[in-house]
């Protein structure tokens, strides 16, 4: 239902603008018909040449797609779009993308568009939305107050897609399927927790995006009341809420999570207390440690009496599991420290192993990283546990983490913009997760 | 010989002088890996530190649980008969999985190690970068077991690269491929360095004689460098044609600098490196391993 409200909040509160506002894709579609049209069959014609001389390449083939272009829009392509779409900053395409959408008309922007789908360069409005995206993860500074409402409308689109998007997946995830149960298996329990780990930190992201999308429609709701259309402004209103959902949804997975780690530190503790194998015993002892200091967390944000699920009510809750946390320790004292050693170092290990950055290709961190710790910790994580160098991952087809040492790159890093075909490695690709200045500094 | 070792100091300490006069000397630090590893080994040195004997194989039960912390040694063979893993048969994999698959605590330590290592050999001050963090007998042999191989890539990659024939020509225009190729040069060497002093006598006998050649190199890049980018004094300006003048113009000490600097401006692969096979980067940056 949250779901549900979400993308009808969304969608709504985009779509539903005054008609001075609407920048209208699809009025610039429907101007631009027949331009486009025969902008295709040339396409098509280019198509069927290269087929037939079986000489040209895809150069020429480009050369000739942009050569049946207006001048107008060579131009547009020529110095501002093509750069900035090959560039590996988002910033110079949004700033281009913005001056096209104020500048042009709308034929103009959708032949633009016809063009870079034609060079291989996908929808670029989406392409914007989600470099706008990128850019809020990276916490860099994206002057949204500063968008005019028809490119607002322009990206609005993929944003919303975005968000939800997120909001799908996480429904879906195993966390959020009643009854809730914690895995019998150490390694399941594991990765579950890892998964709710990524998913804070996607969270922490998307929230972001939420606070830009709700800034935008602040935008809107400016121009609504300078329009005094009240009916409008009240709707738009309405739909700001959108956050508060996100929130709340965000909040059931904490509560989820909260419960599921109750169960495991009950766990851990039985297994410290019966001296089992050392192994288990490492095992438990980390798990003891992780699952107290995330609880720790939670119970200072929460109190017990304003939670929604059963298991969390009891006031007795805190005091419970400070006990077998005592007990746990007592019984644990000779491997706590070195299940902590091995894990956080394992961890660490992991992150020089498949993070990556911003720069020069994920190799490299930002200039601020030397002054800010958070921006030294932040880095791309793979959403999904990642295979050695090896394996071939089954959706992607790649090699993880895509190369095999870092020093075979980091030679030459000043290069490595300058060769994003050549090189086998993905960087900051769309399997990512933890950001720079977002990343919890929490082990799983 | 002894012309040659004075020689090479003399340009191993020019380099470091490029690297420090470098504006962007942030570098080290910002790679990714350098923090990471770093931390990794602190944590692990102090848990083989705690540790018995009898607990170290338990580490590693719990660490091969998880395929993340595997990776793959045996690089270097990649340029006779790597397999395409993606299209090879279960018995092909399986092979290649067992013959070069790594994992276990102290296989994570060596790589970790030689990561940190290479950075710090790249772009610190360290003479002896590798054996600065390779001090355990724990994983003394893993690691000089991955040096090996990935020392054995970056020399036959090297060898393979057109890039690197004409970055070594006389009177070719310094760059920032010049300050990477020295860089790079001057891992290879540290690599073996520490593989002479700690590898096996076999290994020893198979690079060593490496050295003396990729010293040449080395050299040779600096005199051009040197050559370039010393300033010239009124007479000999007068003395050189114009084509001289225009170029000792071009190349001065701020190209360097900014050789150093520009990491995150996008740029465009420069003119000789253009064609099939020639770029430094090709495939994965180690040069032609087929992947």
């Amino acid at each position: 239902m949250i779901k549900k409200c979400l993308s009808i909040g969304l969608a709504c509160c985009f779509l539903a603008v005054p008609s001075c506002l609407s920048y209208g894709k699809t009025q610039g579609k429907s101007d631009s018909q027949p331009a486009q049209e025969e902008l295709t069959k040339e396409l098509l014609k280019g198509v069927a040449e290269r087929a037939g001389e079986g000489k040209k390449t895809a150069d020429d083939w480009k050369v000739a797609a942009f050569n049946k272009l207006p001048r107008a829009v060579r131009l547009i392509c020529r110095k501002q779009l093509v750069p900035a779409l090959e560039s590996e900053s988002g910033i110079p395409l949004l700033n281009a993308v913005q001056s096209l959408v104020l500048k042009h008309p709308p034929a103009t922007v959708a032949a633009v568009e016809d063009y870079c789908r034609s060079i291989g360069h996908g929808v670029l409005s989406e392409r914007v939305s989600a470099e706008i995206i990128n850019l809020i993860n990276q916490r860099a500074p994206v002057q949204t107050k500063t968008w005019k409402p028809i490119f607002t409308q322009y990206i609005a689109a993929g944003l919303i897609e975005s968000i939800n998007s997120e909001m799908s997946d996480l429904n879906k995830h195993q966390l959020m399927q009643d009854p809730l149960e914690l895995p019998a298996d150490w390694r399941e329990a594991d990765q579950l927790f890892w998964e709710v780990h990524v998913w804070k930190n996607r969270f922490l992201n998307l929230d972001q995006v939420v606070r830009a999308t709700n800034g935008l429609n602040q935008q809107l709701l400016d121009a609504a009341k300078k329009a005094e259309d009240e009916n409008l402004v009240g709707e738009i209103t309405k739909r700001m809420m959108i956050g508060i959902a996100v929130r709340e949804k965000f909040e059931e997975m904490l509560q989820r999570e909260a419960e599921l780690r109750l169960v495991a530190l009950s766990k851990a503790e039985e297994i410290l207390r019966k001296k089992t194998s050392f192994k288990d015993r490492l095992n438990a002892a980390f798990a003891l440690e992780l699952h107290a200091g995330e609880l720790t967390q939670f119970f200072q944000a929460h109190k017990p009496e304003e939670l929604k699920r059963e298991k969390l009510k009891d006031p007795t809750i805190i005091d419970q599991g400070k006990q077998l946390v005592a007990s746990g320790r007592e019984h644990g004292k000779d491997v706590i420290e070195k299940a902590l050693l091995l894990r956080v170092g394992a961890h660490w290990w992991l992150r020089g192993r498949y993070g990556s950055s911003s720069l020069a290709h994920g190799l490299l961190k930002p200039e601020s990283a030397v002054q800010n710790q958070d921006v030294m910790f932040g880095l791309f994580m793979p959403k999904k546990r990642p295979k050695a160098i090896g394996d071939v991952d089954s959706e992607t087809g790649k090699l993880s983490p895509g190369y095999d040492r870092r020093h075979y790159f980091t030679w030459a890093v000043e290069r490595r913009d300058a060769f994003l075909d050549q090189s086998s490695y993905d960087g900051p690709s769309n399997s990512q997760t933890q950001t720079v200045g977002t990343a919890s500094d929490r082990f799983y | 010989m002894s012309t040659h070792n004075t020689t090479t100091t003399t340009h191993v300490t020019t380099v470091r002088e490029l690297k420090v006069q470098g504006v962007n000397r942030t570098i080290p630090y910002r790679l990714v890996g350098s923090y990471e590893y770093g931390k990794c080994l602190e944590s692990f040195m102090q848990l083989i530190k705690i540790s018995t004997l009898d607990e170290l194989p338990v580490y590693d039960t719990i660490l091969n649980d998880r395929p993340e912390f595997t990776y793959f040694n045996g690089v270097s063979s990649a340029f006779n008969n790597f397999p395409n893993l993606a299209k090879a048969d279960e018995i092909t994999r399986t092979k290649f999985c067992d013959e070069y698959q790594k994992k276990g605590l102290r296989w994570m330590i060596a790589l970790a190690r030689i990561e940190l290592g290479s950075t710090m050999s790249m772009y610190g001050e360290s003479k002896t970068p590798f054996e600065s963090v390779a001090k355990t007998n724990y994983d003394m042999e893993a690691t000089m077991q991955v040096l090996s191989d990935d020392v054995t890539a970056h020399m036959k990659s090297l060898a393979l690269e057109e890039g690197f024939k004409k970055v070594i020509k006389r009177g070719r225009d310094i760059d920032t491929w010049t300050i990477a190729y020295l860089r790079r040069l001057k891992l290879i060497r540290d690599m073996l360095s520490t593989l002479g002093r700690f590898g096996d006598n076999t290994v020893k006998a198979k690079l060593g004689p490496y050295d003396k050649e990729l010293a040449k190199y080395e050299n040779r890049l600096m005199d051009e460098i040197e050559r370039q980018t010393q300033p010239k004094t009124f007479m000999q300006n007068n003395v050189t044609n114009r084509q001289t003048q225009t170029r000792a113009r071009r190349i001065s000490n701020k190209e360097i600098t900014d050789c150093e600097n520009v990491v995150s401006k996008p740029s465009t692969p420069s003119q000789p490196f253009d064609g099939p096979g020639g770029r430094p980067s090709d495939n994965n940056g180690s040069g032609g391993v087929a992947r």
